[in-house]
């Protein structure tokens, strides 16, 4: 029996991406900072980090292919221990990515989202909780690490969750808003029927440091007045906070967020050589992006190849500009979903939601080359052992919580604090 | 229990100092002008006027009194709103409002925006505030419809009328209030195999306080969710599916005549097919939507979908184990199911409080629900209760067992607003729409044109979410503190509104001036700026302090510091007010 280039590609064997031995060593040194990259909607895990075998069981994403097209090929790539869904023709991007940083990569599989719904499912993947007045991951690792910055972390996706942690947080707005308070300038013109035009008073640097003065003497003498050693206390020394933190960002972010339009959504690209110049400048030590696709592709499951491709043109730019700005060492990188998608079409050729995603890390002493956790045939979460991260038929299944609280044991972060009870996933510790 | 109000209007010791504390066994008190204010920012969203705060400072056994006079307020009615808003998450213009083409071409996004989201919120502003019972919401056969809500859903409207009406659906749909409103559907949409479940759950969780998401699915049944007929077969056969499942899709049945989706794509779309009526898809019965039906009025809801339920071999309707008919059934049973009162109750407490929801206790929620209820439902003595009680009041608590104390607010954006309105007549308006908003798009898609949007409660262009609201979608949980974003949006807004006064007060001097009444920016004399700054310090922060005391003191040397740079007393008054704009009793109350 003779196979097609096509058919070999697809069927079992894998094309070896990377050279050398790429499985690295256990983590030991402690990342620093967080790239959190959030891919809103519900990712196809299967036509990138979790290809499975071509069976009836499954669409993947050859079921796109062209055959009439003789570039238009599906190919199976092994890093590692991982493998990965490649095309060259549709995701260039993706082979891209992979061929040169792959071997710095890792990918968990099999992460059980626990919820089928986008916003339930979100806030369970973002926080490791079901509760949305939780704090994310992006935030704890900000407040965590970053208590003497202007800020913990900076949500450039406009979906982050900050629970309690709001006040050391920083926010550019849904479209971009943080502009017009940053350069009032770019303010938005007040309506031309209201026939008032007239310039706003905008403080100097000495009266807005007066100001600030005069603003922490009157709450602290407030704070004095409604103390109360808990919640007032808590809200005042959250004032304080805010208050300086808003002045190192108005000082420090000004310039470095000068290229925000505001009343437009920025691109990923734009998220992301603003938010690595936030970290570089150490304005705060974790940032929130969004890929800006539209993954839900209930009626169309190929618009996933262009989804995969424009993530990954612009996860190409944050490896560059992680190392151009020299933050590579000490940055991890988690891209993640809410959920992914069945493993079957529905009557539209779309797919619908599926409770078992996967995440790709990359960066800052985490191991490389592994694949943690994984996925049965049919995308359906393994049960694993969660110290090592092994497949084991007597373990459990990867929850969100689990890998919430696993990856703050990566950055040190004692996961006890914020997930009581729960048991961390440390497959990133083991050999 | 709330413990009512007697004991601590009587021992006043008088407000000479806005910090003075009312002593009592079981909590710290707020000074009555301070409890005041506590009640007229949870009721009304705003502060109470100087007259207002005079007679709770000179005489503490009005209170309630003035409490009442609030819930009559008009501004009560907009706190409703927000509350509904937030409550059931239907102010979301981070998604795409509907288009403005055919017969709504004309209006503005803004416009297409409110005409949506403001109709339910207004069902709700009216059981309330015209003291309704409360049940109203599942059982009122009427909506609230503008002139471009009415064409968009095709309903009577007068155009002579006010510009907000009553009016019916004509569709057929069995009526239940905000259970048969389209805009509460098309804001929670159905997807894929969902068949409505997650609108079952809105129900449960806004409705009931059932949450069915706060438990995870089970994660290894095996059926493939694409497949739509081995999904309705497993979540009555498969036991991981079938515990929740017994309740959810009893509820979900309800929806079937309800559109599962209705997006501004699929209206464009409609228009661009000539509002044809042929089947989209063909694919019956799931998808029989035709493109004419995407076209103005909209056909939302078609009866004869109310039981394809059936085609798919699920649960027929039905309510915890109940088989019941159609929406207004649900309504029915939602009306004489105590949790729906107890849910409300807990929601309203904790929209008061700034309490999260999950966390006011049982034994408080049941205090409540017996208000109301004796209360014939209604909504205001529930609401008068809380805000007469004194942990509500409270600074703290003495005793842990209590009802936690309320403690200190954090100032919503919606309450900021109407507060720097109220105080300056300043609404924080812009036009945010790029030059070319207009441009080709008007044929193909209607205007991209928001036209005008108020910044301080827009998320799209705006700062409600980066002030600690939500934004309906993204941000579903409000943020109860300060935050260096909440910091920067209030220092912006502090500015803009004290612009505008001393432009219009100060500089052109136009009629009825609020903040410097029988005041010129000429009097510079140390003794005048001293005693306008103690009137200030009354309307602006309610804070009753003399013109030779500490906290004018700092508040004159901020002013004297301006001044005396270039002696611009505009420039003086403007920082002083953006001052006083930010000032901690305006954060917290």
């Amino acid at each position: 029996m003779s196979f097609s280039r096509r058919q070999l590609l697809l069927s079992s064997s894998a094309a070896l991406l990377a050279s050398g031995p790429v499985r690295g060593q256990p983590l030991v040194q402690r990342p620093k900072r967080l790239v959190y990259v959030f891919a809103d909607g519900g990712w196809d895990t299967s036509y990138c980090i979790d290809p499975k075998p071509r069976t009836a069981a499954i669409d993947g994403p050859w079921f796109d292919e062209d055959a009439s097209n003789p570039d238009d090929v599906e190919y199976f790539a092994q890093i590692g221990e991982y493998r990965i869904a490649l095309n060259d023709y549709k995701r260039p991007s993706v082979t891209q990515f992979f061929r040169q940083y792959g071997p710095r990569c890792s990918v968990v599989a099999g992460i059980w989202t626990g919820a089928i719904a986008h916003d339930t499912s979100r806030v369970r993947i973002l926080t490791g909780t079901t509760d949305a007045n939780r704090p994310d991951l992006g935030t704890i690792v900000g407040a965590s690490l970053g208590s003497d910055l202007a800020l913990g972390c900076v949500d450039l996706s406009g979906l982050s969750l900050s629970g309690h942690l709001a006040a050391s947080t920083g926010q550019v707005g849904f479209q971009s808003q943080i502009g017009t308070l940053l350069n009032p300038v770019s303010s938005f013109p007040r309506p031309k029927r209201l026939n008032d035009l007239y310039e706003v008073y905008t403080p100097n640097q000495d009266e807005r440091a007066m100001l600030r003065a005069h603003l922490n003497r009157r709450t602290e003498r407030f704070g004095m007045l409604h103390g109360d050693s808990g919640h007032n206390d808590q809200r005042i020394a959250d004032r304080l906070e805010s208050m300086q933190r808003a002045d190192r960002f108005f000082d420090e972010g000004r310039a470095l967020l000068q290229d925000l339009t505001p009343g437009k959504r920025p691109t990923l690209d734009l998220q992301i050589r603003l938010g690595t110049d936030l970290l570089k400048n150490d304005l705060c030590r974790s940032i929130v992006l969004e890929t800006g696709q539209h993954w839900d592709s209930h009626d169309n499951n190929e618009r996933q190849h262009e989804y995969f491709e424009e993530t990954f043109r612009g996860l190409n730019l944050l490896a560059e500009e992680l190392d151009a700005k020299g933050l590579a060492e000490d940055t991890l990188v988690l891209v993640i979903s809410e959920m992914s998608r069945t493993p079957l079409r529905n009557g539209r050729n779309g797919k619908d939601h599926w409770p078992h995603s996967a995440a790709l890390i990359f960066g800052a002493g985490f191991p490389t080359g592994r694949l943690f956790g994984g996925t049965t045939n049919t995308l359906e979460s393994q049960a694993i052992d969660l110290a090592s991260g092994s497949l084991y038929k007597g373990g459990s299944i990867l929850k969100y919580d689990n890998f919430a609280a696993g990856m703050l044991a990566g950055f040190d972060i004692d996961p006890g604090d914020w997930y009581p009870g729960v048991e961390p996933f440390t497959g990133w510790f083991s050999s | 229990m709330l413990l009512p109000l007697v004991a601590s209007c009587s021992p006043s010791t008088g407000d000479t100092s806005a910090a003075s504390t009312l002593a009592s066994p079981t909590y710290r008190l707020l000074s009555p002008s301070d409890h005041l204010t506590r009640a007229s920012m949870a009721i009304r969203g705003t502060r109470p006027s100087l007259a207002e705060l005079e007679t709770a400072r000179d005489h503490p056994e009005q209170i309630p009194l003035l409490i009442d006079t609030f819930l009559e307020d008009p501004r009560f009615g907009e706190t409703i709103k927000d509350w509904a808003a937030e409550q059931f998450l239907l102010r979301t213009d981070v998604l795409d409002a509907l288009p403005a083409i055919g017969p709504l071409r004309g209006h503005s996004l803004s416009e297409m925006y409110e005409a949506t989201s403001e109709s339910p919120l207004r069902l709700v502003e009216e059981v309330v505030m015209d003291d309704h019972p409360l049940t109203t919401l599942v059982t009122a056969d009427w909506v609230w419809t503008n002139e471009a809500h009415h064409k968009i859903y095709g309903l009577a409207y007068n155009p002579e009328g006010p510009t907000w009406q009553r009016s019916t659906w004509t569709d057929g749909r069995p009526v239940a209030g905000l259970l048969s409103d389209s805009e509460m559907w098309r804001r929670y949409e159905s997807a894929g195999s969902n068949f409505h479940r997650l609108r079952a759950n809105v129900v449960a969780a806004t409705m009931l306080c059932e949450d069915f998401n706060t438990r995870d699915i089970d994660g290894a049944t095996g059926v493939d969710i694409s497949n739509e007929f081995e999904v309705a077969n497993a979540v009555r056969t498969n036991p991981a599916c079938v515990n929740c499942h017994q309740g959810l899709d009893p509820l979900a049945a309800f929806f079937w005549g309800f559109k599962k989706q209705v997006k501004r794509f699929t209206i464009v779309k409609g228009y661009n097919e000539d509002c044809r009526n042929y089947n989209l898809s063909g694919e019956s019965p799931v998808d029989t939507y035709t493109p004419g039906q995407y076209c103005y009025p909209l056909e939302h809801y078609t009866v004869s979908d109310e039981t394809q339920w059936a085609h798919w071999d699920l649960r027929g309707p039905g309510y915890y184990g109940t088989p019941l008919d159609h929406i207004g059934d649900l309504g029915d049973y939602i009306q004489d199911d105590p949790r729906f009162g107890q849910c409300m109750a807990r929601s309203l407490y904790a929209y008061m409080t700034q309490t999260a929801r999950d966390a006011v206790a049982p034994e408080l929620v049941s205090e409540l629900y017996g208000v109301l209820k004796a209360n014939g439902m209604q909504t205001k003595p529930m609401v008068r209760h809380i805000a007469l009680s004194d942990s509500f009041r409270a600074i703290s608590r003495r005793d842990a067992r209590l009802p936690a104390a309320a403690g200190l607010q954090t100032v919503r954006p919606e309450q900021l607003a109407r507060t720097l309105e109220d105080l300056t007549g300043f609404r924080w308006l812009a036009s945010p729409d790029p030059d070319n908003c207009v441009s080709e798009r008007v044929d193909g898609e209607g205007t991209r044109c928001w036209n005008e949007v108020d910044l301080a409660t827009s998320d799209r262009f705006g700062f409600r979410a980066m002030s600690g609201g939500v934004n309906g979608y993204y941000i579903t949980a409000p943020t109860h503190t300060m935050t260096p974003p909440k910091e920067l949006v209030m220092e912006r807004y502090a500015f803009e509104a004290a612009t505008y006064v001393t432009r219009h007060e100060l500089e052109l001097a136009d009629r009825d001036p609020r903040l410097f009444d029988s005041f010129d920016a000429d009097q510079t004399d140390a003794d005048s700026v001293r005693s306008h700054l103690s009137k200030l310090h009354q309307q602006v922060l309610g804070e009753w302090v003399r013109p030779d005391g500490p906290e004018v003191d700092a508040t004159y040397a901020l002013w004297h510091s301006r001044f005396a740079r270039d002696r611009d007393p505009i420039a003086a008054w403007t920082l002083t007010l953006a001052a006083l704009f930010q000032d901690p009793r305006m954060s917290f109350y």
